[in-house]
């Protein structure tokens, strides 16, 4: 089976503990050399024991939605970044607020008042400072703020023997190839978009026929 | 009037692992498809979202996991704790409060 480094990056990206992506990534390879087994008992081929296995297990994108409803499985810097930044803020204080410390136990009194109003000052500037990168980091999603760009990706799938997807004669389509793409990335998810499509059959005195010839291009437009 | 759980589907899934793990330990793969033959096929899902489920649950603690190998395999399997036996009687009496009372609904007369 083929790693599945997408879906780990992915659920890395959004948090979750490197002790799940470890053992998730054991126990999805486990559960696919199952599911391929359980196929290949059935008789079939290869291929088709691995394309089962493979669409049975789930797509990334199932898997990692049901990851991301789990809170319990993220970091802790994750879960409570407001913490992340009552922590730094402490920090920046008692750092600030060391020198003038300083200057109050070698008693002298006119340096110690000036450094204090000094450093309360850029304190509070830190502090202000620190409040507004919070708001902007826990405020409304990126996809919500009116500027974002979007990336656009496309795959042109087709049937092997004739560079175009063979319609069956009930409207199904079959033996879906790739023929090219701009990133390998999104193939899968359009091979598995085009075994959905349903064509009306094509009729020639008054019997469907088998149309080999059908090329489609699957955009995919994502805001980034 | 006990109160009504809303997102009360979601812990569906979290019933029948309990359900089915509190009589034996399993790993992912065995316990997918107990899921299956339990519910007659009722409830088809992606296989691999069941392991999301299980890793909250671990982290819960109403999960153990151990690591065995069988037959030269390395497997997790996983079994209920005291506090996923006391979870799962919570659910299932929420479970069948809800079905008691969507049942009486449906069997309401003139209500169709």
């Amino acid at each position: 089976m083929p790693r599945r480094r997408e879906l780990l990056r992915r659920l890395s990206d959004a948090g979750i503990t490197p002790r799940c992506l470890l053992r998730l990534d054991a126990e999805l390879q486990d559960h696919y050399v199952d599911l391929e087994r359980e196929a290949l008992a059935a008789e079939k081929s290869v291929a088709e024991a691995s394309e089962e296995a493979w669409l049975r297990l789930g797509d990334d994108d199932a898997i990692a939605a049901e990851f991301l409803t789990h809170t319990e499985l993220k970091l802790w810097i994750y879960r409570w970044p407001i913490a992340l930044y009552c922590l730094g803020l402490i920090v920046w204080l008692l750092l600030i607020l060391l020198s003038p410390l300083q200057g109050l136990l070698r008693n002298r009194a006119a340096v110690a008042r000036y450094s204090l109003a000094l450093c309360s000052s850029v304190a509070l500037l830190c502090a202000l400072l620190l409040s507004m990168q919070f708001i902007v980091t826990i405020g409304p999603p990126a996809t919500n703020t009116a500027a974002y760009s979007v990336e656009r990706h496309e795959v042109v799938i087709a049937d092997p023997s004739s560079s175009l997807i063979a319609r069956e004669r009930s409207g199904a389509v079959k033996d879906v190839v790739v023929i090219e793409s701009t990133d390998s990335l999104f193939e899968h998810a359009a091979i598995e978009a085009a075994y959905k499509f349903k064509y009306r059959p094509r009729v020639i005195r008054g019997e469907s026929i088998e149309v080999p010839g059908v090329r489609n291009k699957i955009t995919f437009d994502i805001a980034v | 009037m006990a109160q009504t759980n809303p997102p009360f589907m979601s812990g569906v899934p979290e019933l029948l692992i309990l359900r089915l793990l509190i009589r034996q330990q399993m790993y992912g793969y065995e316990l997918v498809r107990a899921i299956r033959s339990s519910t007659g096929d009722a409830i088809g899902l992606r296989e691999g979202v069941v392991y999301p489920a299980l890793y909250a649950m671990e982290a819960r603690g109403t999960l153990k996991a151990r690591r065995k190998s069988v037959n030269g395999r390395n497997r997790v399997y996983y079994a209920v704790t005291a506090k996923g036996k006391r979870r799962l009687t919570s659910l299932t009496e929420e479970w069948q409060r809800v079905t008691g009372g969507v049942r009486t609904a449906l069997e309401e007369p003139g209500r169709a």
